[in-house]
């Protein structure tokens, strides 16, 4: 899919599947997203639906933020306590460390 | 062209030399010491104890601690670390280990312990604590004699098998592969010139026994019964084992059993050690069962009596399991009493069912490989005797084995009572008292603390404790040494004792004896 050959409703057709497609629980949609349409979105010359295509690209970004926050916050989380969390951090934990609490 | 073919001609040239020459470079760096038992971990309710390696292993420089300068070098001045310290058995005791742990330089340990190794005679270990069994036993709640404020038990003991290590400790049993490390590893690249360390190479040892479980019994339980897993793993098993007990004259389900008709005799099966599979338990517990073992021979053999009288009271000979630990298997006995399935449900058929009031007095044969001058002593409880007539009848069992003593017309034997009221070495018996209230003696050899310097130790052997086969005739079943000779006296002592108790009678007890053979 070549952005340069398709028609601007198409392309705006295409950003939008992906924001919306990123609420299902993907956040790497919203990262595509955002990579793949920031020339369109920001470095091209302004045209009719740009406008639409700049609000997806920026919503789709901090999307993406909020999720990598939340990732890095549990995974710290996970981390530290694990240990004292006892048998609730067992009962969530797929692979559980041997030879250590 | 040309030059595919050349490189298919390298080819199997190059195989070839490969084949031919082939040596495994680990032959050539390590050396396998294969003479050794490792320090494992265990676990309780609460804690871990014991030791681990890292996956691989731990990897350390040799050190050799031949005296208590060496480890001093080693903890103050030593630069080459992680050390693994090689040491000899006078120095693995709980303050160097304790220094040890907190330096942080070292992360493994071997323990010299040869077969021949004759040790200074005022060596002691124990790795027990010096109040054994103390949590779980009688006294916990008792203001009175709690944490063995009254006598502490075991002397020797220092802990070190309730320590958290948390470095692999290894015990080095082959003279060839210690004498290998010290003079060939340790001496040839390591050992420091006039206290000045040397420089690398060095000779390294590598100790790996990577324990998978953690933290605590229920953790490592509750993990390894997950179903999650496509590949279960097995992180630790429960410490178990059998009690074995027989009676005399057993009733079935479907007869009456009257109460108080059953003598409970026991002893103790088990013992521990920091090392697998070294377990030596001489005093503690051998010489205690077979000296009930003699005694139930010697019993079996004027049985007719006892089972044709029906007054007379059953005995039953009861071996448990795991006592070292916390009481396994008198905890698990007096369980299965109190809720009443021993031997087996009222319901079915077999032995008539058990509890508590069928019990009539209770003898237990502690630890009686030491005694000095054929003294024996019978210790009771204090805190149940306060009831009076539980009192005469400890009194009555103890005139019952004087009796017995004065039947046998010897001069070094005497069986008494303790002279002041002190309460229960660590026994079975303590976990029926935690249930009811019986009447019951301990046979010991000591009247306070234990004579034996190496309680639970792998250092409990014939050797250790001075004892040794005579070096003119071979170790073999037919040799008799002094222990078996006082084994035999007190097993005779023991079994007319248990008969005057269950037959109330002092007849032609005189023909009641252990067989010397049998011991």
């Amino acid at each position: 899919m070549d952005l340069q050959k398709m028609k601007v409703e198409d392309k705006v057709e295409l950003c939008k599947k992906y924001f919306y497609g990123g609420f299902a629980l993907l956040p790497f949609l919203w990262v595509v997203n955002f990579v793949w349409f920031f020339k369109e979105a920001f470095i091209k010359q302004h045209y009719e639906q740009q406008q639409q295509i700049r609000s997806y690209v920026i919503k789709s970004l901090i999307g993406a933020i909020i999720w990598t926050a939340i990732f890095i916050t549990w995974v710290t989380l996970f981390q530290l306590y694990r240990a004292s969390w006892g048998a609730t951090a067992d009962y969530i934990s797929f692979i559980i460390p041997r030879g250590i609490a | 062209m040309a030059d595919w073919r050349k490189c298919m001609l390298l080819l199997p040239l190059v195989v070839l030399i490969n084949t031919a020459s082939g040596t495994r470079v680990q032959k050539l760096i390590y050396f396998d010491v294969t003479g050794t038992s490792a320090c494992f971990r265990r676990f309780n309710g609460t804690h871990q104890i014991g030791c681990t390696s890292d996956l691989t292993g731990n990897v350390g420089v040799v050190h050799y601690i031949e005296n208590k300068s060496d480890l001093d070098w080693v903890l103050e001045a030593g630069p080459h670390q992680p050390y693994a310290l090689l040491m000899e058995p006078e120095h693995f005791n709980r303050t160097n280990v304790i220094a040890i742990k907190q330096s942080g330089k070292v992360n493994g340990i071997m323990v010299i312990n040869k077969e021949n190794s004759t040790l200074p005679s005022s060596f002691h270990f124990s790795p027990d604590q010096s109040c054994p069994n103390n949590v779980n036993g009688l006294y916990d709640k008792n203001s009175q004699y709690a944490d063995c404020s009254n006598v502490t038990w075991n002397t020797a003991g220092n802990g070190l098998m309730f320590m958290d290590f948390g470095m692999p400790i290894f015990s080095v049993q082959n003279e060839t592969e210690i004498d290998y490390i010290i003079h060939k590893c340790f001496a040839a690249f390591n050992k420091p010139i006039n206290g000045t360390p040397r420089e690398h190479p060095l000779c390294a040892a590598q100790l790996k026994d990577f324990m998978t479980g953690a933290k605590d019994s229920h953790t490592c339980l509750s993990r390894t019964k997950r179903i999650i897993n496509i590949n279960p793993e097995t992180y630790c098993d429960p410490l178990g084992d059998q009690n074995v007990y027989g009676l005399l004259k057993p009733v079935s389900n479907n007869e009456s059993l009257p109460q108080k008709s059953i003598i409970m005799a026991t002893a103790r099966l088990d013992s521990f050690g920091l090392f697998e599979a070294q377990y030596a338990e001489l005093e503690s517990p051998v010489v205690s069962f077979i000296t009930l073992l003699a005694a139930a021979e010697a019993i079996g053999r004027v049985k007719q009596d006892i089972v044709e009288d029906k007054n007379a009271k059953d005995i039953m000979f009861t071996f448990f399991q795991g006592e070292s630990l916390d009481y396994i298997g008198s905890g698990r006995m007096v369980y299965d009493i109190e809720t009443g399935v021993f031997p087996q449900n009222k319901d079915k058929y077999g032995i008539h069912v058990m509890n508590f009031s069928h019990i009539a007095h209770f003898v237990e044969v502690g630890q009686v490989g030491l005694a000095e001058g054929g003294a024996y002593y019978l210790h009771s409880d204090p805190v149940s005797q306060r009831d009076g007539q539980l009192a005469k009848e400890v009194t009555k069992l103890k005139i019952n084995f004087q009796e017995a003593v004065a039947s046998m017309n010897i001069t070094n034997l005497t069986i008494e009572g303790t002279a002041v009221p002190q309460p229960l070495p660590p026994a079975s018996f303590q976990s029926f008292l935690k249930k009811a209230n019986i009447s019951g003696v301990v046979l010991a050899d000591h009247e306070r603390e234990f004579k034996n310097r190496f309680y639970n130790s792998r250092l409990d052997t014939l050797k250790g404790q001075g004892m040794d086969w005579p070096s003119d005739r071979p170790e073999n079943f037919n040799t008799t040494i002094q222990l078996s000779r006082d084994i035999q006296i007190l097993a005779t002592a023991l079994a007319r004792s248990l008969y005057i108790m269950a037959t109330n009678s002092t007849q032609n007890i005189s023909r009641i004896n252990a067989a010397l053979d049998e011991v």
